[in-house]
């Protein structure tokens, strides 16, 4: 779904109750409470003008997680549940939590961190009685990254008793299981996506994502190149799905507002994993001065190959690069080598693989743990599931604030939640508030890559877009 | 040894009867108390029985082999989940719409089969299932991600009929559904049966196992082969339709060449050309596999650190290797083995001998 | 026409890998008239290895030779303890293993090499950096391009010569025309079709260290739509026909080349985009199937009746 369509989707949604959130300040939520905020006020009307970017200076946010405020505002309609009573009757003692992930089949390897990450959190908080007066447990089955499987696991995981989901990785696999938690008014909290679906919050009120919504991404990288080489030829590249579709249409909108031209558009399929020759020599061809690049997985090294020898066969010709903060693994651009050097890409969270940030107290609780739970490979990939781990304690803990630990205060915890989470980039933050903002994150760091030292280096301030 | 029953006779008719009973017991054993979650395996474990029945029709019956099936299984599957969302249509006129559609689909790929045999047809089978999930993906962002914008074929799910009483909500839908694929899974077993016995069924096998020999003895070699594919397209269709109605949410990944692998596997491991032998492999193989990613990562007497990685994946490749030297025949074979060891079924002998007596009774079996 | 030029060059780059593990299958097949499914997962596990062999320290070509010994010995022992005793037992049951195979084979790459999900970064055998190419008359060579083009040369040169020109050649020969006859005439089968399953998986090694150089990585993913690429090579060339599957590999690779670059010369590339290729490329196949249904130069079996 576009951003156009979207806030479209969110004000028409919300219009009965708040005309006035849509129309006028970004501010007023639908009860007229606010949830506090820790990174300043929002732009008034920030979606119907061109200039929807809000940049957030870093300095006055803090590095350490803050305290999570109470939920306030928006309130979810139990009436529709298929047992409404379930839906409210309180959690005693111990809080079960589900999820579905790859553990086996191709693409386990890849989101194997994420889950240690994941579990690693919600057992340290069980441990240190991080949500005081319960157990915590959590349950993650494999549904092997196939769509048709994840319906049978979290079926199994609901007769098993489990409270709520969290961090269940992939659109398709989310998407397959919506309506039946969103009937059974089960939360499905920070799904580990970043599909712009996850924040129809009219139709799906149980839904939530834990990324930054991959249009928001695109739109980012608009704002940074309109920055750096304003009214530029791009060629686009990227695969053919909706994760490369949602980027590119949301990129395609702000090429028109910036008067960028797009020269080129090449794609690559979900299942080709040659050097894409073809697509970059075509581009080549084309000389332009900038490239974006959607490619998923190992595709991220071969284009990446395939444009340095692209670069090399063609005099004269450096174009800045942006790639999907997907790629943006110390893994993926290790795997390409000089060739991802000054590769733009960016992320939210702080980069534990750069020993600059080794002192931050966040990312140095993570590491203990890490090392102390003898995990190895690319931690900077377990981090993401850390950190979801750590929002989805602050839900509960904003949850239990509200008086009753429930199914439905926990989803009301998490749309009502402003809080910042301890490995977040300094003026990020977890920020919800109803149905004015569906959407958790909604600020990047853009960055570059630097072959030679393996880190990245931050370029300019954080960029805050649609954040309400 | 063997106790000898004839056939027809009243001991086999008591053995029948058994059977049957045992069936309906199953059937009580899998229903009563169980949770949504393992009604939701019996229906995707019977699923998969309808798309091994016909593959084991093309196959097993008329010996053309095909890795394409899992793309009837996806046309059928996006045809439910577009028409019901986006035409309003009936869940269930779908199914019989679907099932024209692969019937047309699949009489199409049967012709440039009639030239094509073994690993030929094999691998243009095995194209169309290549191409299928970009074609699939392509009207997704065309008809689907346009009007909705999402990235896959939603809100189509099947809520149990009124007359029912039951409830659309997860435990009742899970209910329903299993019904609903029982039902299916019978009325393909009677079709693909029906077929078999039937003078075409005759055919199919005759072509088989000797086209040119078939032609001579005057069956129509086209007609035959074409049709086979129509009709074992249009039952993989109804075995789409029923993962799609299950799941509720689909897009060009559901159904993919390994899909197609597996109605393979399920087949060959139940037996090829039996009547039952799809419908026992595909459970043999679906809790099989069910059964290790439970259990796999945690046992602790397998060597070394595997965690929960795929360990179930691989022994469910080395178990599927070691069935074949234990059934080489599949299950259906194992059993028939069993079986013979305890009774025989000997032919209802011909009470007149005669060449013309045995002529007409020739005449009247068939 | 330097496009022109450049593109068949591209192709025939992309073709050579198709092409050897085409060779691979085509060498099973004449001996057992079966498709090796697990060709492609074989050649991961000794790509794996040969990425570990040389992460202990041996040079890249001294790994890639290891490994590929490992999986000659193996391919041996597939057929002698596998597809053998199998083979006796029913019609079906080789299918069976080999699929049983293509699942195991790719799990027990997982088990072995956890981190070969994300990627192992594999070196090339030739020089690949971005500027090691030559550049003529507008046409870019790239040296390991050329280089992976004369390795599959010179395998199927030496393939050719051990068919026709030694004594093991010419009984595989005999096995791949009939099985029984050459049994009869006292040729040893069973050691023939053995020594066939070992000569596939070491093409297999061979071919999935190129592939993996040319991606700069491998991966648990790598293989499996080289092996279904690679069948469409085989077939096209006809399966029992060694020089067909490398004429096969190389057209693929071409075509797959010629449609990606003119995509607008093709009905529905709007449709189906840049896997229009594929699907064009599958689509010729078919026509020349339906015109010589045993590839462009398999030998038609004749039935009798």
């Amino acid at each position: 779904m576009t951003k156009r369509q979207r806030n479209f989707y969110v004000c028409t949604a919300t219009a009965a109750l708040v005309l006035a959130a849509c129309g006028g300040g970004g501010n007023s939520s639908s009860n007229g409470t606010t949830a506090p905020t820790a990174g300043g006020t929002t732009a008034p009307a920030a979606e119907t003008t061109a200039a929807a970017t809000e940049t957030t200076a870093g300095s006055d946010a803090t590095t350490a997680a803050t305290e999570p405020a109470a939920p306030a505002g928006w309130t979810v309609d139990t009436s529709t549940c298929s047992d409404p009573a379930r839906a409210e009757q309180p959690i005693e003692g111990e809080v079960k939590i589900g999820a579905a992930m790859p553990l086996s089949g191709g693409p386990a390897a890849a989101f194997g961190p994420v889950k240690d990450g994941f579990q690693l959190y919600l057992n340290y908080a069980d441990a240190k009685g991080l949500l005081p007066g319960y157990k915590i447990s959590v349950d993650v089955r494999d549904d092997q990254y196939d769509a048709t499987q994840t319906p049978g696991v979290v079926n199994g995981l609901i007769d098993d008793g489990v409270d709520f989901f969290a961090g269940i990785i992939g659109t398709p696999n989310n998407l397959a299981v919506r309506d039946t938690l969103n009937e059974e008014c089960i939360p499905q909290l920070l799904n580990l996506t970043g599909s712009p679906s996850w924040g129809q919050i009219a139709d799906y009120p149980w839904t939530t994502g834990a990324l930054v919504p991959y249009d928001t991404e695109a739109s980012i990288y608009a704002t940074k190149l309109n920055e750096l080489k304003p009214g530029a030829k791009v060629a686009l590249y990227y695969i053919n799905n909706e994760f490369g579709k949602a980027y590119i249409d949301e990129f395609k909108k702000k090429a028109t507002e910036f008067g960028f031209e797009i020269v080129d558009e090449q794609t690559v399929e979900p299942n080709d994993n040659n050097p894409p020759i073809t697509q970059v020599g075509s581009i080549a061809s084309k000389l332009p001065d900038a490239i974006v690049a959607i490619p998923l997985g190992l595709q991220c090294p071969t284009f990446l190959a395939a444009l340095a020898n692209a670069k090399a066969q063609t005099a004269g010709w450096n174009p800045p690069v942006f790639v999907t903060n997907t790629c943006a693994s110390k893994l993926f651009f290790g795997l390409a080598g000089p060739a991802a050097d000054g590769v733009y890409t960016s992320n939210n969270l702080i980069d534990s693989n750069d020993p600059k940030n080794a002192t931050n107290p966040g990312i140095k609780t993570f590491l203990d743990e890490y090392a102390a739970a003898g995990l190895a490979g690319d931690p900077g990939v377990t981090e993401a599931g850390w950190s979801v781990g750590e929002s989805t304690v602050a839900i509960l803990n904003a949850a239990l604030k509200s008086g009753t630990l429930s199914r439905k205060s926990i989803i009301e915890a998490a749309r009502n939640l402003t809080y910042t989470p301890s490995l977040v980039r300094p003026g990020a933050q977890y920020k919800m508030n109803g149905a004015d903002d569906p959407f958790a994150f909604e600020t990047l760091q853009v960055l570059q890559w630097s072959a030679a030292s393996g880190t990245f280096t931050e370029i300019g301030d954080p960029i805050t877009q649609y954040e309400h | 040894m063997a106790i000898k029953v004839r056939s027809g006779g009243t001991v086999h008719w008591i053995i029948r009867a058994a059977v049957a009973v045992v069936l309906v017991l199953l059937v009580w054993q899998m229903v009563s108390g169980a949770s949504p979650s393992s009604l939701g395996k019996y229906t995707d474990a019977m699923a998969l029985a309808i798309a091994a029945l016909s593959l084991n029709l093309l196959f097993g019956f008329n010996g053309q082999i095909s890795i394409g099936h899992s793309t009837f299984a996806g046309i059928a599957a996006f045809f439910l989940g577009y028409s019901v969302r986006f035409w309003d249509n009936k869940p269930f006129v779908s199914l019989l719409e679907a099932c024209v559609l692969c019937f047309v689909i699949g009489m199409m790929i049967g012709l440039p089969a009639l030239r094509l045999k073994g690993p030929y047809l094999a691998l243009v089978t095995l194209a169309i299932a290549y191409v299928w999930p970009t074609v699939a993906a392509q009207f997704i962002d065309r008809k689907v991600t346009a009007v909705t914008g999402e990235s896959a074929l939603t809100k189509f799910r099947i809520n149990p009929a009124t007359w029912t009483g039951l409830k659309a909500n997860r435990e009742d839908r899970a209910l329903y559904l299993f019904w609903v694929a029982l039902a299916l899974t019978a009325i393909c077993y009677v079709v693909v049966r029906n077929l078999r016995k039937s003078r075409v069924g005759r055919s199919m096998v005759a072509v088989r196992d000797n086209e040119t020999a078939a032609a001579v003895m005057g069956v129509n070699l086209a007609r035959t082969k074409t049709l086979t594919f129509g009709v074992s397209a249009a039952i993989a269709g109804v075995s789409g339709w029923l993962t799609a109605a299950k799941i509720g949410t689909i897009d060009e990944n559901s159904f993919t060449i390994l899909n197609s692998i597996k109605y393979i596997l399920a087949l060959i491991l139940g037996g090829v050309a039996t009547l039952t032998g799809p419908i026992a492999g595909a459970f043999a193989y679906f809790f099989a596999d069910d059964y290790l990613k439970e259990h796999a990562p945690n046992w602790d007497w397998l060597p070394g650190k595997f965690g929960d990685g795929p360990i179930a994946s691989f022994l469910l490749g080395v178990l599927v290797i070691a069935f074949v030297f234990v059934a080489p025949q599949g299950l259906v074979g194992l059993f028939r083995k069993i079986g013979r060891k305890i009774a025989v079924i000997v032919p209802e002998p011909i009470p007149d001998s005669t060449p013309e007596a045995v002529h007409q009774a020739i005449h009247e079996g068939e | 026409m330097q496009h022109f030029v450049q593109y068949v060059l591209d192709g025939l780059s992309i073709g050579s890998v198709y092409a050897l593990v085409a060779l691979g299958l085509v060498v099973v097949y004449r001996g057992t008239g079966q498709i090796n499914f697990a060709q492609g997962e074989m050649a991961l596990l000794s790509t794996l290895g040969a990425w570990w062999f040389h992460d202990k320290g041996l040079p890249l070509l001294l790994a890639i030779a290891v490994a590929a010994a490992l999986a000659f010995v193996g391919g041996a022992l597939i057929e002698v303890g596998l597809m053998r005793p199998a083979e006796k037992r029913s019609a079906f049951a080789p299918v069976v293993i080999a699929i049983g195979l293509f699942q195991g084979l790719n799990s027990l790459s997982g088990l072995l090499f956890p981190r070969a999900g994300q990627g192992l970064p594999f070196p090339s055998l030739f020089p690949n950096k971005p500027t090691d190419f030559w550049k003529e008359f507008g046409v870019v060579v790239r040296i390991e391009r050329v280089g992976v083009l004369v390795v599959v040369l010179v395998i199927t040169a030496l393939l050719f010569a051990l068919f026709q020109k030694t004594k093991i050649g010419l009984a595989m020969r005999t096995v791949a025309n009939n099985p029984t006859s050459a049994k009869l005439v006292g040729v040893p089968t069973g050691k023939i079709l053995m020594f066939s399953w070992a000569v596939a998986a070491l093409i297999g090694a061979i071919g999935g260290a190129l592939k993996a150089g040319i991606d700069t990585n491998v991966s648990i993913g790598s293989m499996f739509s080289v092996f279904l690429l690679s069948s469409a090579a085989a077939t096209l060339g006809g399966l029992d026909s060694p020089g067909g599957a490398v004429i096969g590999g190389l057209s693929l690779g071409v075509i797959e080349s010629l449609v990606g670059n003119y995509p607008e010369s093709w009905p529905g590339s709007d449709w189906i985009g840049i896997e229009t290729r594929t699907a064009v490329a599958f689509l010729i196949i078919l026509v020349v199937l339906l015109v010589r249904p045993a590839g462009l130069f398999g030998s038609v079996k004749v039935e009798r009746v």
